[in-house]
């Protein structure tokens, strides 16, 4: 099979690098940049330090400090409306995936006309924007390295994305300092979201060896890892090994793209109001039972990456109950609850599996599967 | 209500009855499945007495709607073994949908020797006339006897000396609207043949003097939605290639990408495809008093039918497609147009499917019975098919008989039909339809060129492929498929039409469910038939050998392929 790797960002990475952030700016030939970010992050202090950083290394900065969760178009057009008017002509997002897709999608409107619903999907022909820094704040989604932007459109009330080469940020800067103070729910959540983005990518069509290897690394980071930060937030080697290992599996998914997992990620999301990294775990082992028929190579390396051997002579079958029972142990250690737990009803769980097959994540599955099987999948997970 | 002209070659009667309730709101290729699957016995031998060949128009036929009056012709098919609809443009759908007629079923075999013809005159009274006198004659020299007898405000189908001689790559060759030049083919699937062997030599349909009334349900709000959708093709096919220039302008495509076929598929590129490319195409259009823009049948707004000329300026062929330009030209290393447009016309008089016969042609070229290049040779060939020498009747029984005859390893063939011009390595999703489509390698089924990530890579390649297929078993049974691609946005209207037209539901899961119905009956009919998850499968080649323009092997796993129509 011949695949490709296509989307690389630089990046500095290491703690304190967030105060490398006005050098890199200013080699980007940057004079005056936007900052973007949301309100709560103001209060850890470290938006101000950002800003001192800049304007110590004679750039000017603007704050957009009205960054919503799950950005919805009309905050980002609003957004993108001020950056013009400011005349910007470089932006640094700090903060989650929500501060950095806000970002992403004011860099697609500066140079191309609004609204930004009209870009959905993949656009190969946007006019360029300008330099996009990204420092991440949380270890899970990976946004610093990929090419897409989630969006929320009010009007349609769904959550969409742009995939477009202008939102592949120009520089990423990992500082795992930054995620010190993440409670240890938050950092299960981002983690988590961090690990469908390796095992799907992995078991996806579009999956190379490039890919392989990054998120083989990202799973057995955050297997190692991920319980060490849960139980001990204050662990800075934990807080870095997640931190790297969010952006492997970024720049793993950004490349072979995610599947199932994150179809069911995104109904649960949008019916039952779940945050995104539990939603993308809940069924996250029966998705992989699922794709061993044909990845069973791919399902095996996930077992491994935990440091489970498999038996040479295993068939799909076994390599797919143990991927599935070694992914819920682990979900569970970290204080996941199930759908019955999270107060959700097995008929309302049963009844989103056709919206699941409707999701555009469906086109790139291992292999079809129908609503049904997709129900028993959600079956499973329910109360397991 | 729709009727049914029923006709029965046992015993030489024809009736006129009401078409069977459930069948009413169906047309083309949906029509066809249901109706097959309810009367024909999928084990049955397809020239014999038990098959039945069917004329279906469509779900919107005799309506304003573009390209409403498409014909589907159905039966089981001597080639594939399986269930086959190949669909025709041409104007044979109007004047049956003038007439008010929705199907034709002929079924039975006459006892004798006797070609007839199948007479519809003006007052929509159908008769079985004698056509000994035609007997051996080709597609053209019947339509101009047809036109002297009986005038020329008619529409024909017929078939030429293959399908009398039952060969299993025979077409049924429909007249073009105003030229009625018999070049529209209903060409895939050896449907020629069973209407040699039920011993029709043509179909001829007087203009009725009145026109059928057609009960719409709400002809108001119909009209209504049918002048947007008209109006959204029409603007459309303003950017539209095959529009602009027709259905070559694909080579423009296909060949720097390496999907098209090249020396019997080697997976080589084509350096003098340009020789054989749209600007030729359009340079001997214009300098020899040809056309474009042509519309087959009434009221096509896409118009890709055109009339070629030869050096001389002299009428040529029509509705000269790409499909038989790549098929005998690269995929035969030839890059001379007018002689491909000599075998063109050849095909089309004799009723032979050009995709399947220029595939046959290349097995000789891949056996070393003929050179590569050498387009003399090809038409001293298809000269054998139309004398009916023996090897050219082994021709006339398709790609795969003359490829294992000749001890040929390299068979492009899906459920014994010949491949048409998109190499599957290099657009797996076309791979992928070729695989699964229950009519056998068919690029009409479901061509997802430029339609997944990436052409020559497996992402999203089975979902694009689901839903085409899925999509193009709707759009089969109610329009032309270069229309239907020049009004996506305006698919879900569809259901709204199929409501004013018919009552019933206005939801798109109704126009959904007819293509999922119809593939699904398709494939159930041919399990019936004996065929398995193997037939399901390309031909050993593409998984083994690479694409010299790429790399590419066709490296779909065989649970995509098994899992495609799990609705």
């Amino acid at each position: 099979m011949i695949t490709s790797y296509e989307q690389f960002v630089p990046i500095v990475m290491g703690c304190g690098s967030m105060l490398r952030t006005g050098l890199k700016v200013r080699e980007l030939g940057c004079k005056k940049v936007l900052v973007t970010h949301g309100k709560n992050l103001k209060k850890t202090g470290y938006v101000d330090i950002l800003v001192e950083n800049l304007e110590s290394a004679g750039i000017k900065a603007v704050c957009f400090d009205g960054v919503q969760p799950d950005p919805p178009d009309t905050m980002v057009e609003e957004a993108a409306e001020f950056a013009r008017k400011e005349k910007i002509d470089g932006i640094v997002a700090i903060g989650g995936g929500s501060s950095m897709d806000t970002a992403k999608a004011i860099n697609v409107l500066i140079n191309n006309e609004p609204p930004i619903i009209q870009y959905l999907g993949v656009q190969k022909n946007l006019n360029p924007g300008v330099p996009l820094i990204c420092i991440p704040t949380t270890s899970g989604t990976g946004s610093e390295v990929t090419t897409m932007t989630v969006i929320t459109c009010t009007s349609l009330n769904k959550k969409d994305s742009v995939l477009s080469p202008v939102c592949l940020p120009t520089l990423a800067i990992l500082d795992p300092e930054l995620t010190l103070g993440l409670s240890p729910r938050m950092t299960a959540i981002t983690a988590l979201d961090a690990l469908a983005h390796a095992v799907e990518s992995l078991t996806g069509g579009q999956a190379n060896p490039l890919s392989d290897a990054l998120a083989r690394e990202a799973i057995r980071l955050i297997a190692k890892w991920l319980p060490v930060a849960y139980n001990d937030g204050s662990n800075i080697k934990a807080r870095e090994n997640l931190m790297y290992a969010s952006t492997f599996a970024g720049m793993a998914f950004t490349n072979a793209l995610v599947h199932i997992g994150h179809s069911i990620a995104h109904v649960l999301g949008a019916q039952f109001d779940i945050p995104h990294g539990m939603a993308c775990a809940i069924a996250m082992p029966e998705v992989i039972e699922y794709a061993a028929k044909t990845e069973t190579e791919k399902v095996k390396m996930i077992c491994e990456c935990f440091g489970i051997e498999i038996d040479e002579n295993a068939d799909y079958e076994i390599i797919g109950a143990t991927a599935k029972k070694t992914l819920r142990t682990f979900i569970k250690s970290v204080g996941i609850p199930n759908l019955k737990e999270l107060g959700i009803s097995l008929e309302d769980t049963l009844n989103i599996a056709p919206l699941v097959t409707q999701d555009s994540g469906f086109a790139i599955a291992p292999y079809r599967i129908t609503a049904s099987k997709v129900a028993e999948m959600l079956k499973s997970a329910y109360d397991a | 209500m729709w009727s049914k002209l029923v006709v029965n070659m046992d015993n030489l009667s024809i009736s006129r009855v009401a078409l069977e309730e459930e069948f009413q709101d169906l047309g083309g290729r949906s029509l066809i499945a249901q109706y097959l699957i309810k009367n024909v016995p999928p084990t049955c031998d397809p020239l014999g007495e038990e098959n039945v060949l069917l004329f279906a128009t469509g779900i919107f036929a005799g309506t304003r709607f573009a390209t409403a009056n498409r014909l589907s012709v159905g039966s089981k098919s001597p080639l594939t073994g399986g269930i086959k609809e190949s669909n025709v443009g041409g104007y044979a759908a109007t004047l049956l949908a003038e007439h008010g007629i929705k199907l034709i079923t002929i079924s039975g075999l006459p006892k004798d020797d006797n070609l007839r013809i199948l007479y519809i005159d003006k007052n929509g009274n159908a008769n079985l006339l004698d056509a000994n006198e035609y007997k051996g004659i080709n597609n053209y020299e019947f339509v101009e006897k047809i036109h002297e007898r009986f005038g020329k405000d008619l529409a024909t189908i017929s078939i030429g000396s293959a399908g009398e001689r039952l060969y299993k790559c025979s077409s049924i060759q429909v007249s073009e609207y105003n030229s009625g030049h018999p070049s529209r083919a209903a060409g895939r699937g050896g449907l020629g043949a069973v209407m040699g062997s039920k011993g029709i030599k043509g179909i001829v349909i007087e203009k009725p003097e009145e026109k059928y009334e057609i009960p719409y349900k709400d002809k108001e709000k119909f009209e209504e939605i049918c002048l947007k959708l008209n109006r959204m093709i029409a603007e459309s096919a303003k950017k539209d290639p095959f529009h602009n220039i027709g259905t070559i302008s694909t080579i423009e495509v296909t060949a720097p990408n390496g999907i098209l076929p090249v020396a019997n598929f080697s997976g080589k590129l084509f350096k003098d495809y340009k020789k054989v490319g749209a600007n030729k195409f359009m340079e001997n259009l214009k300098t020899r008093g040809g056309r474009n823009k042509i519309p087959c049948q009434p009221g096509c707004i896409v118009q890709c039918s055109n009339c070629y000329n030869d050096e001389n300026g002299n009428y040529l062929t029509s509705g000269f497609e790409y499909e038989t330009i790549a098929m005998f030209g690269p995929n035969c290393l030839i890059s001379d147009l007018d002689a491909i447009a000599k075998m063109d016309r050849i095909c089309d008089d004799i009723g032979v499917d050009t995709i399947e016969t220029a595939n046959a042609i290349a097995m000789c070229m891949e056996a070393g019975k003929i050179n590569w290049s050498d387009a003399d040779a090809v038409l001293n060939l298809l000269n054998e098919m139309a004398e009916g020498t023996e090897f050219g009747r082994l021709l006339g029984q398709g790609c795969e008989a003359v490829g294992k005859s000749l001890g040929v390893e390299r068979i492009p063939v899906v459920k014994h039909q010949a491949m048409a011009a998109y190499d599957p390595r290099n657009t797996k999703g076309t791979g992928i339809t070729y695989a699964t489509s229950p009519m056998g390698a068919d690029h009409t089924a479901g061509l997802t060129m430029g339609r997944a990530f990436d052409d020559s890579g497996r992402t999203a390649q089975a979902y694009a492929s689901n839903k085409l297929q899925v999509a193009i078993a709707f759009a089969d049974s109610m329009m032309c498929i270069m229309t239907f691609a020049n009004m996506v946005p305006g698919v879900p209207l569809l259901a709204e039409m199929m409501a004013a037209l018919y009552g019933g539901s206005s939801d798109f899961s109704r126009v959904a469910s007819i293509g999922v119905k119809t593939l699904l009956t398709e494939r159930e009919f041919n399990r019936r038939a004996g065929m398995t998850d193997a037939d399901d499968r390309l031909p050993d080649f593409f998984y083994k050998e690479r694409s010299f323009a790429t790399g590419s092997k066709f490296d779909i796993h065989d649970m995509e392929l098994r899992t495609i129509f799990d609705f």
